[in-house]
């Protein structure tokens, strides 16, 4: 398999994901977006690496469910960014898709062990 | 029209937002590159390939924000503007002068305009619009229809203010 084509199979592992991963990202912290995208490639040391741009469609997103909220502030270099958090309904998602997400491990982890 | 105009600004300001999140992206993903040792351009384009398709994106993003064309319908007060009877006749002419204004260069608008008007050909509707030798809308012609689109737009809210709250209003209005 080629380079460009295990780093889109690994794009498309990460977008199912996302959504999970950032929630527990900013459970740790209100951040703006890029530092969003930061803190998942160093956490994932830079294996899941997707286009940083969707990360914003996935925050608009969220937000939308009412999971994340936003709010204008200053950023550590002094310029206007925005601060995105976890709203009470974003912890419990977060929650849910955690215990989803491990049961989902699981299944597979079982499978591809005993199949 | 206040509705109106609280809905397009409820909408620009959404594209706004992303406009401004992007540009805090791109500017803070190059300064880190820079800081690693690249120069100011070649950060500048790392961080733009690390960031992806801008029209892609931008697409997306906009859709979730609610900031493409389909935001702006569901922001606006489709329901009591088409009660109006003037809002097939609004939307038309509100239609023909935009596309004229920011494409002052397509024939083809000049070509569907002649379709639109009551006229049998082309020379009677070339005498009524302004068009060049190469036959486009001028830039200066386009700019003006753009400006009396909004100076209509502006006596129709002074015109509204100046039925319910007095004649003072109204001419505050049109001064702002």
């Amino acid at each position: 398999m080629s380079k460009g084509a295990a780093e889109s199979d690994r794009g498309t592992l990460l977008r199912g994901a996302l959504d999970l991963l950032v929630l527990r990202i900013l459970a740790s912290g209100p951040r703006h977006g890029y530092a969003i995208s930061v803190r998942l490639g160093q956490l994932s040391d830079d294996w899941l690496r997707i286009d940083e741009g969707s990360l914003y469609p996935c925050l608009y997103r969220m937000e939308a469910r009412g999971w994340i909220q936003s709010e204008v502030s200053l950023s550590e270099n002094k310029r206007r960014a925005r601060y995105y958090s976890l709203t009470s309904r974003g912890e419990t998602e977060l929650r849910e898709q955690t215990d989803n997400w491990r049961q989902f491990s699981k299944v597979v982890t079982t499978v591809l062990r005993e199949a | 029209m206040p509705e109106l105009v609280r809905a397009m600004l409820i909408w620009w300001e959404r594209r706004r937002r992303f406009r401004e999140e992007w540009h805090f992206h791109l500017s803070r993903a190059a300064s880190d590159w820079e800081s690693l040792g690249l120069s100011p351009g070649e950060a500048r384009r790392m961080a733009t390939r690390r960031l992806g398709s801008r029209q892609a994106q931008r697409r997306e993003a906009l859709r979730e924000l609610g900031a493409d064309t389909r935001g702006l319908f569901a922001l606006l007060p489709i329901r009591r503007i088409r009660r109006s009877p003037w809002f097939v006749i609004t939307v038309l002419a509100a239609l023909i002068t935009l596309t004229l204004a920011v494409n002052p260069a397509r024939r083809q608008v000049i070509r569907t305009l002649y379709y639109l008007l009551p006229l049998s050909g082309s020379a009677p509707a070339a005498r009524l619009l302004p068009l060049s030798r190469s036959g486009t809308v001028p830039a200066g012609f386009a700019r003006l229809t753009l400006w009396a689109f909004l100076a209509t737009g502006f006596a129709r809210i002074a015109a509204r203010l100046a039925q319910g709250g007095g004649w003072r209003i109204s001419v505050y209005a049109l001064a702002v």
